[in-house]
Parts: C-alpha cells; sequence; structure tokens
C-alpha cells in the first residue's frame, strides 16, 4: 500500500488484515507496552488538516505519539486555486524537511488523491471533501466486530446527510464488503444521484428502516444544510431523521455516530447516553486503528506483527 | 505565400464528395483553387509539367473539413493556443475551416475585438478561420453585444460558449434581434444553477467520487427553453455540443415540427463515457460531461438517423496549469483537432455510419449551418481538401501534437484513419511526411 486514499481501494483481505493488527494494538496499549513508544522513534507525522476537525486530527496525534513519532500540526484555511497551489509547495517543503508520513484533511473531493501523485511520502486521507474517510469507516467496522459477532447477516442503515457524508461513502465500500444489508435513509434531496444503482436499500422512512436493524449509523447535519434548500428547517429534519426514543428499533441494534454530534438535531440526547449507543467505543477505537494504519506505513517491523484470528467476518 | 501560385499535381486519389462515389483520380491545383480533376486512365499526364507532384496512392480525397466548434484562445490565453498554433493544429486534424469562440480575453463582443482577431487570422492562420462573436457583453447575458457590427466584421454567428445565458427574458430578445441579420445562435445549453461540479456527469459515478457534477437535466432545461424561444422568433438555433439522451428529444420532436433547430456533437461524447474521469481524471473533465453509456448511444443513433447534423471539436487547449490540478479547480475542455477524425472514423468502422454521414458530418452539414459555400472537390471550387490514410492505424501521441497544448484524454489510444495532407486554398497546410 502505497497510500490510504480510500476504503474502495481496499480488498476485503487487507481490511481483514488491517482490523486484526488494530485489536492487536488495542491489546498492547492496554498492556502498556513498553515497546510501543519506541517502534516510530525517528519518524515525523504531519497532520495536514486544510478544514477544521478536532477528534480526528488529535486521534491521529495521539496515535503517532503513543508509537513514539513526533508529530507536528499544519493547519490551514481551505483553498482556492492559487491557494491550491500552495499546499502542493507545503506538502514538498515539508517532504523536503524530511516528514514520514502524511495525514491529510482537505474539503474538496480528490484532493489527497492529486497531491499524492507529487509525493514520495505517504498519504492517509482523514477526509476529502463529501469522497472518503477510510479511517473513520475502518474504526467503525472495528467497533461493530467488537460488539457483533457474526457480520454475514447484520443489517446497517446509514441514516441523515448522505449527500456531503464522506463517513457514508467509506462506510458504503466498506460495510457492503461484509454485511448482507446496508440501507441509506434520509429524505429525497439529501441521496446523492444514482445511490439508487448501487447494492444498498434507499429509504425515505425512518421507522420503516430501523424496525429490524442491527446497526443504526446517524451522521451529522450540517447546519448550513437548510440554507442551501435541501432541507426548509433544521426543524423539519429533526421531524422525519431524527433518532429518537419515539421510534421502535431492537434493544440490541446499536447506535453509531462519528461525531461531533449535534445535540438534539440528529439523534436525541437520551439515546447518544443509552446503552446502545457506542459512540465513545468508536471515539475509543479510532487510536489503536490509527495507530495500526501508521505502524503499516512506517514500522519496519509491521509485518512480523503477530495477529489472532477474527471469528465475526466469517460467522 | 508560393504555394498559390504553383502548380500541383495530386495524383492516384480516390475522391469523395459526400452524396457521390468514390472515383480515382488526380487532381490539378492552381492558384488556389481546383485547376482540373482527371478521372485515372482517362489521359497520361508528364509530371515535370507540375512544380509539384504528390502521390495520393492508398489516399482518399475529402473536401477539407470544417469545424463549428473551437477555442483558439487568443486574445488572452497565449499560453494555451494561438490563432497561428491552434490553425496548425487544425489543419494536422484535417480542418480547412474552423470557427472559435469569443471567450477570450477581451471577449469578442465589440467590433474592435473582432477586428483585431481579423488581423491576427490574416497574418498568421494557415486555414480559413471565422470569429463567433459574443451574444452578450462579457459573456455575462445581460447586455446585448455589438452584434451587427460585429458582423460588419465578419463574424459568422453569435454565442456566449463556454457561459450558458440563464435569463429566459434576455435569450428571447437575443434570439429576436438575430433574425435581423438572420445569423445562427450557437447555444451552450448547460443551466448554471443546476451545475455543481462542472465538467463531471451528475450520477452514481461522480457521487461516489463526492462530486454533485451537472446533470443532463441542466442540458435538457436549457434546450427545451431555448427551442420554445427559437419557435416563437423563427431564429436559428444550433444546439452545441449536444450530450444527452433527453436533449435529442426534444430537438427531433422540434425538428419534426419544423423549428429551425441544428445541433453538433463532440467526438469525445461519441466516444469515451463518464468512466474516463473516475480517479479525478482531469483530462476528462469537459463540460457538458462525458454521460452514461446510454446517452452515448443516443448520440450515436442521433448522429445516424440525422437528428444530430454536424460533428465539432470544441477543440480547448489549456496549458498544463490549468489541468494539472486537483478535479474541482481544473479547467474543462479537452484539445480536440488532432483526434477527431480518428475517432469519429471509429464509429464507421463499428458500422455505426458511413463514411459518407461521416465526412458529410465534417464537411457539408457544418457548412449548411454556418451558411458557409458548400464544399465540394470541383472545378474553379477553392482548394481545400484533405487527404486521408483510412487503413493506417496508429497510436494517438500527444507530444506530437501542433496544438500547444496537449490536454486529451486519448493520448494512448489506438486508433485508424490518419491525416496525411491538408491544403487550403491550394497551400499544403499540413503535411505528415
Amino acid at each position: 500500500m502505497k497510500h490510504l486514499l480510500g476504503v474502495k481501494e481496499l480488498d476485503t483481505a487487507t481490511i481483514k488484515s488491517i482490523l486484526k493488527e488494530a485489536f492487536y494494538f488495542k491489546k498492547q496499549v492496554e498492556k502498556k507496552d513498553p515497546k510501543l513508544s519506541t517502534l516510530l522513534k525517528n519518524d515525523v507525522v504531519a497532520n495536514v488538516f486544510f478544514e477544521p476537525s478536532t477528534r480526528t486530527r488529535v486521534s491521529f496525534e495521539i496515535a503517532a505519539k503513543k508509537l513514539g513519532a513526533s508529530v507536528i500540526n499544519v493547519l490551514a484555511e481551505s483553498s482556492s486555486i492559487v491557494k491550491g497551489e500552495t499546499i502542493f509547495d507545503t506538502l514538498l517543503n515539508l517532504e523536503a524537511m524530511g516528514v514520514d508520513l502524511f495525514i491529510l484533511r482537505h474539503n474538496q473531493s480528490g484532493m489527497p488523491h492529486y497531491l499524492s501523485k507529487y509525493l514520495k511520502t505517504p498519504v492517509i486521507n482523514a477526509g476529502d471533501g463529501s469522497h472518503e474517510h477510510p479511517t473513520q469507516a475502518l474504526l467503525d467496522l472495528m467497533t461493530i466486530v467488537e460488539y457483533k459477532k457474526n457480520l454475514k447477516n447484520l443489517k446497517v442503515v446509514i441514516v441523515g446527510d448522505i449527500l456531503h457524508s464522506r463517513v457514508a461513502r467509506s462506510n458504503i465500500f466498506c460495510l457492503s464488503k461484509f454485511v448482507s444489508q446496508v440501507t441509506l435513509c434520509s429524505l429525497p434531496t439529501l441521496i446523492p444521484k444514482g445511490f439508487s444503482e448501487l447494492d444498498v436499500s434507499i429509504s425515505y422512512n425512518l421507522q420503516e428502516s430501523v424496525k429490524d436493524a442491527d446497526i443504526i449509523m446517524v451522521l451529522r447535519l450540517q447546519k448550513e444544510r437548510h440554507e442551501q434548500n435541501d432541507i426548509p428547517s433544521i426543524k423539519e429534519y429533526i421531524k422525519y431523521c431524527q433518532l429518537n426514543e419515539k421510534l421502535k428499533f431492537p434493544k440490541d441494534a446499536l447506535i453509531m455516530h462519528p461525531g461531533p454530534v449535534n445535540r438534539n438535531v440528529e439523534m436525541s440526547d437520551g439515546l447518544y447516553h443509552s446503552s446502545q449507543s457506542v459512540v465513545l467505543s468508536q471515539v475509543r477505537n479510532g487510536l489503536p486503528m490509527r495507530m495500526a494504519l501508521i505502524s503499516r506505513f512506517l514500522n519496519k517491523d509491521h509485518k512480523k506483527i503477530k495477529t489472532k484470528k477474527l471469528t465475526a467476518y466469517d460467522g | 505565400m508560393t504555394g498559390r501560385k504553383m502548380v500541383t499535381l495530386i495524383k492516384n486519389l480516390k475522391i469523395f464528395n459526400p452524396g457521390h462515389k468514390i472515383f480515382e483520380g488526380s487532381i490539378v491545383l492552381k492558384e488556389g483553387k481546383i485547376a482540373d480533376i482527371i478521372k485515372n486512365k482517362s489521359q497520361k499526364w508528364d509530371d515535370s509539367h507540375f512544380e509539384k507532384v504528390i502521390d495520393g496512392k492508398g489516399l482518399h480525397c475529402f473536401p477539407g473539413f470544417i469545424d463549428l466548434h473551437s477555442h483558439l484562445r487568443e486574445p488572452g490565453f497565449e499560453e494555451c493556443e494561438t490563432i497561428e498554433s491552434g490553425s496548425k493544429s487544425a489543419a494536422a486534424g484535417g480542418f480547412t475551416t474552423v470557427c472559435c469562440m469569443p471567450n477570450t480575453n477581451p471577449v469578442n463582443d465589440h467590433p474592435r475585438v473582432t477586428h483585431l482577431i481579423q488581423e491576427k487570422i490574416q497574418n498568421h492562420a494557415v486555414i480559413k478561420v471565422f470569429p463567433i462573436g459574443a451574444i452578450s457583453e462579457g459573456l455575462e447575458g445581460k447586455k446585448l453585444a455589438h452584434i451587427g457590427l460585429c458582423i460588419e466584421e465578419g463574424i459568422v454567428a453569435i454565442s456566449d460558449d463556454g457561459r450558458c445565458v440563464t435569463s429566459t427574458a434576455f435569450m428571447q430578445k437575443a434570439l429576436a434581434y438575430s433574425r435581423q441579420f438572420e445569423i445562427p445562435v450557437v447555444v451552450h445549453a448547460e443551466d448554471p444553477e443546476l451545475v455543481y461540479d462542472a465538467g463531471i456527469h451528475t450520477g452514481r459515478r461522480a457521487s461516489l467520487l463526492g462530486l454533485k457534477g451537472s446533470p443532463a437535466l441542466a442540458e435538457e432545461v436549457i434546450v427545451s427553453r431555448d427551442i420554445i424561444l427559437a419557435e416563437r422568433s423563427r431564429a436559428k438555433l444550433h444546439i452545441a455540443h449536444v450530450s444527452s439522451w433527453q436533449a435529442l428529444k426534444h430537438i427531433e420532436r422540434a425538428k419534426d415540427r419544423g423549428v429551425s433547430v441544428t445541433c453538433e456533437v463532440c467526438p469525445h461524447h461519441l466516444v469515451l463515457t463518464e468512466k474516463a474521469a473516475d480517479d479525478f481524471n482531469t483530462l476528462a473533465k469537459v463540460a457538458p460531461p462525458l454521460r452514461t453509456e446510454k446517452h452515448q448511444i443516443a448520440l450515436r443513433k442521433a448522429l445516424k438517423d440525422g437528428v444530430i447534423d454536424a460533428i465539432a471539436t470544441d477543440h480547448a487547449p489549456w496549458a498544463e496549469k490549468y489541468k494539472d490540478l486537483p478535479f474541482q479547480e481544473a479547467a474543462c475542455g479537452i484539445a480536440g483537432f488532432e483526434t477527431a477524425f480518428a475517432l469519429s472514423y471509429s464509429l464507421v468502422l463499428k458500422k455505426v455510419i458511413s463514411l459518407d454521414q461521416l465526412i458529410s458530418k465534417l464537411t457539408v452539414e457544418p457548412a449548411r449551418i454556418f451558411g458557409f459555400k458548400k464544399p465540394e472537390i470541383k472545378k474553379a471550387q477553392s482548394a481545400d481538401l484533405t487527404l486521408v490514410n483510412l487503413s493506417q492505424k496508429y497510436q494517438i501521441d500527444s507530444q506530437q501534437f501542433l496544438s500547444k497544448s496537449r490536454n486529451t484524454p486519448f493520448h494512448g489510444m489506438k486508433v485508424q484513419g490518419k491525416i496525411k495532407y491538408t491544403f487550403c486554398r491550394g497551400a499544403l497546410v499540413y503535411g505528415d511526411i
């Protein structure tokens, strides 16, 4: 793997081994393995974020630091044609200074794909526009594997602003390799054109789609959506798309959210804090997942990591 | 130019005028005109009577191709193309007449700009180049350009190409005004309010790339609107680079009821689909975008059935700095002159259209749309000729382009049908020797 730009490019076997490695790192972190912090002693990881982010950036930063790498953060305003050239120059300069791995986030779809063509240094996509957010999808899968014994028969519902969600796309690419059914539930204006041709179900009725769901993945609503007439108001969005206690869904269904949550918008506060919510497990798993991925690119002994079998995929 | 005075003999040709039979013969060029056409075996010729003799053995000779739609970028974007380089590129593609769009800098919306372009054409173009004037000042769709005065300076049509006229009221006035001159109004049909990401087709593939794209609907809405307006005003409407089956339906129905509407298709829309833009390939970013197979099949059928009148290149050269960018920042367009024939000829090889249809959509039909003299290989006609080896196979190499720009998604593609010589006004303006 030269870069990690998207889940789309990953085959099932690769995803499985990434997951096993993530569980390995999770265990080592819990054991407080002293060797971890020496693995990437001489490496420099650059978090280059052209879009505001706390969670993802910090998660990558802690992951890299737990492996002993030094981390620099480059935070910048997003681009225009002129600044697009500046981004490129910035990265070339950082590369010349000896950065070993780029973690890149940008508000334009395809930006890491463009930049990585010209970089010798590996790039991990930490989110590009509405396109992909591969590490989120992988940590989501890891979380599902932790809670559900058998992936094959799972019904997953992704609820919310699918149109603008890179989390949704990466999860569609990822989950459709493992689970039996993926349903996208939203309002008609928030479903991307042509998605009905994919191997997913599309629903405009939240109650219908969650009634037998095993996983309910709730997406963040970007608040300016009503200004673009995708929806009339947040109030109306809440009426048709909010996951709350009034809906009937299985008691063992997992409720997930990539964060940050708009409290009482896409999800009621009660459900957010309920025992079915695994939102904090997702955040927790982000760390070993990102350690595993950073290690893949930088750790010379990565291939020697001994991982255990995971039975969840095959039932 | 010495070529105009020279007497040239091109012998052993397969001469073809659209609508007629191919015959073997030789052509004598003198003072820019076709001085004689001699059917083979009718007479023996002594080569020494001619200053220049070209053996056209194995070559077809067609009337010089005409392109209604190109961007020569001068004035304003000379790093991408100039009238000189663009006309040489066109000649290499077999074109002897091209029309250039007004979206230059300054925009060709004023007689002074037209005059300047005409001067450049006089001094630098190796083939016939006709400017197209703007519909609106600055292509802003608000105030009519100096259409009449630009016509005095030689524009042959009006268009805001690259931009779409958004206002229905403004378009209605522009079409009505055009009737004063019976000049074609060329429309880039893509409602900008429906275009979220230019240059990529709205649908599954774009959606998976996280792009909203430009839907077929954006074309259909404007095509149907402008047909209604043209029907009322009885103006001459020409739809540029039609790309969707829905737009074709509207055009077909309008033609059936006698509306004066014509349309053109670009080779890239006939040959490629949206797949070419996967992986954010900016070389396949073009407006209107490459669409799905369903649209492509409809375009091919419409070309065969005559709903589509002409093939035009929409030659849109861009220097690397405009294309080697993240997808959303890259410019739309394909440098099309030098690949147009071979790409279109692939449809003849696939038996989608006949050779007669292909050549007429590159010659007689575009001439009819813009009211040019009928191109014909005939005694006393301007010697505009394109000589092609229809059986030669080769690989497209953008590094060999005579255009200043290399932006093509066709680099490396294996094709058949090579332009060997292009004559314009009797002068050899391109030779693949």
